[in-house]
């Protein structure tokens, strides 16, 4: 399948958004941008740059994309990187730091940064500034993990590399950390061309619940998610199990199972043992799974669960907010900037409040439609690949003009 | 947040409202007539003014730590031309529909602390340009603080709908 252009994306976003962008980038002009990040395949980063690298490319801006090289030595020493950067706990030998800028220097000699724009993505490539200090174009770092508590020796060895950018993007308020250079704020977004989230047919739906052996005949609620104690399954059971006193459905819990994660199987466990024999729960574990499955199981959904304790952005419940779902959520991490709570979603604090919730929606139809309607509406104005493509225009505007409060475009 | 329920207009209501628990004070800063402000400067003032006399109020809710913290944004404000243009009443009815809810904010709302008149460019233009002085002075006269965005495009449209109704009848 040949890559979406901007005009596939016309028919789902509608005219207007199209046209704003193509006269955002007609002012914008013939400039030209370098996306680096370390990975081509596997993850949210590459899968949006994916998308987002032509689609500029379709707007004019000549957008390229560069993937960093190393060994397992050096992507060790990322992986800990990124988990030390989002809180945990971790020593690093001054070697560990050494042979991290060695990569990052090989890399710079093989790579040309002639852009007027290079945007460096999480910390693997960061430091790659280090060797573009008298630098004629615009330097951003662009960080989609939560460094709101970072390791403080790890950042203390990192962040004078970050400010010696010219910007840092974040995808959230709470993710973002001080930081002596302008921050700017990018929230997430999902592709509504992608597998995940296209439109499906009706009978291609229903044969998925068949396939697994779901039955029709009553309201489905859904949690799409790791089998992780963050994402809490367990509670789900519990919430469904209060609730079905008063309203009959159905729980599905649909979760990946990564290939070395003990972890998840004695979570399963649990969930299994909570869920006991009850015939209406429907417990599915894939590894991997199919996104188009997990798109028909959002869209056969009547509620849309995301009852995390802990998190991340969460894209799932844009996912499913694109879908017109009502969705219960957490009120953790990025949920709360997507779900506004009683107008775009409901968002609860404990098993009790996720059960009221349950029952609320599907007692009140018109009430969980409108909220779906608003869902879908939110995720068109700030949760959609297409303001992503929107922010970078903008993004170049702003760092062409950085004394300026009101940019008149004229 | 305007969009979800109105009067909450401002997101430091609804922060003193859910983050500090005090709903008067939410209150007072709500009910501020942004109308009435054609200078940032003045509106600062007047947010100030409200939070100092509610500390002489209230003092305790100066000793509380919020259950969130407000996160502060700055804003660089982007406008441009789009290629819509109205050149008569009617054809500016047709075009309301079609606008975004951001084109909205900026001309009826925002547009006074550029232009630093206390009034919105749709109604300076009927009033300038069409010469149809009462219809302007309807559609200034709205009070946006209780509005949401589609919810003053909506009570537009009605008003230059009656307008062009009452013409038709004239006629």
């Amino acid at each position: 399948m040949t890559a979406p252009t901007l005009f596939d994306y016309k028919e789902v976003v509608g005219p207007d958004i199209i046209e704003e962008l193509t006269i955002l980038a007609s002012h914008v002009g013939n400039r030209s941008i370098k996306m680096v990040n370390s990975t081509a395949v596997g993850g949210g980063v590459a899968e949006m740059l994916h998308r987002i690298v032509p689609l500029l490319n379709d707007m004019g801006i000549q957008t390229k994309w560069d993937v960093i090289k190393g060994d397992d030595e050096f992507f060790e020493i990322t992986k800990t990187f990124h988990n030390a950067l989002q809180g945990k706990e971790e020593y690093f030998h001054e070697d560990v730091f050494k042979t991290y800028l060695a990569y990052n220097e090989k890399n710079n000699d093989e790579m040309d940064f002639d852009e007027d724009l290079i945007v460096i993505h999480d910390p693997q490539p960061a430091a790659l500034i280090h060797w573009h200090q008298n630098r004629k174009n615009r330097w951003v770092w662009r960080c989609h993990i939560d460094m709101s508590q970072p390791n403080p020796q790890l950042w203390s060895f990192l962040k004078p590399y970050v400010e010696k950018y010219d910007a840092a993007i974040f995808s959230s308020a709470l993710f973002s950390t001080e930081l002596s250079i302008p921050q700017y704020r990018f929230y997430p977004a999902i592709d509504p061309l992608a597998d995940k989230n296209r439109e499906l047919d009706a009978s291609y739906v229903d044969s998925v619940l068949a396939k697994y052996g779901i039955p029709r005949d009553k309201p489905i609620v859904t949690q799409i998610s790791r089998y992780d104690p963050w994402k809490d399954p367990v509670g789900v059971v519990q919430a469904f199990k209060m609730a079905r006193k008063y309203v009959d459905c159905r729980l599905l819990l649909v979760g990946d199972k990564a290939a070395d994660d003990p972890e998840a199987e004695k979570i399963l466990e649990k969930v299994k043992a909570e869920a006991g024999d009850d015939p209406d729960i429907h417990i599915l574990l894939f590894s991997p799974s199919i996104a188009t499955e997990i798109n028909a199981f959002q869209r056969a959904s009547d509620i849309v669960l995301q009852k995390s304790l802990r998190e991340g952005f969460a894209l799932t419940v844009s996912e499913a907010l694109w879908k017109g779902r009502p969705v219960i959520g957490g009120a953790v991490g990025g949920i709360p900037a997507q779900i506004i709570d009683g107008y775009t979603g409901l968002l609860v604090h404990s098993v009790e409040g996720a059960s009221l919730g349950i029952r609320a929606l599907l007692t009140q139809p018109d009430f969980s439609k409108k909220l779906g309607e608003n869902g879908h509406q939110r995720v068109k104005d700030e949760f959609l690949i297409t303001k992503n493509l929107k922010r970078y225009l903008l993004l170049l505007l702003a760092l062409d003009r950085p004394q300026e409060q009101t940019i008149f475009l004229n | 947040m305007r969009e979800v329920q109105v009067p909450y207009n401002t997101d430091f209501a609804i922060w003193v409202s859910r983050s500090l628990n005090e709903k008067a004070l939410a209150e007072k800063l709500m009910a501020v007539d942004l109308s009435e402000y054609n200078t940032i400067k003045t509106l600062k003032m007047r947010f100030i003014e409200i939070i100092e006399t509610y500390r002489e109020q209230k003092p305790d809710a100066f000793q509380k730590t919020a259950n969130e913290p407000f996160y502060l944004y700055d804003i660089i404000r982007v406008v441009y031309p789009t290629d819509k243009f109205a050149y008569d009443l009617k054809s500016f009815r047709e075009l309301l529909p079609t606008i975004s809810v951001y084109s909205m904010y900026f001309h009826f709302i925002e547009s006074r602390l550029h232009t630093h008149l206390q009034t919105d460019d749709f109604s300076t233009w009927i009033e300038e340009s069409l010469n149809i002085p009462d219809l302007a002075q309807m559609i200034r006269k709205i009070d946006f603080n209780v509005y949401t965005l589609e919810g003053l495009r909506t009570r537009i449209i009605q008003l230059i709908d009656e307008h062009l109704k009452e013409i038709e009848q004239k006629g």
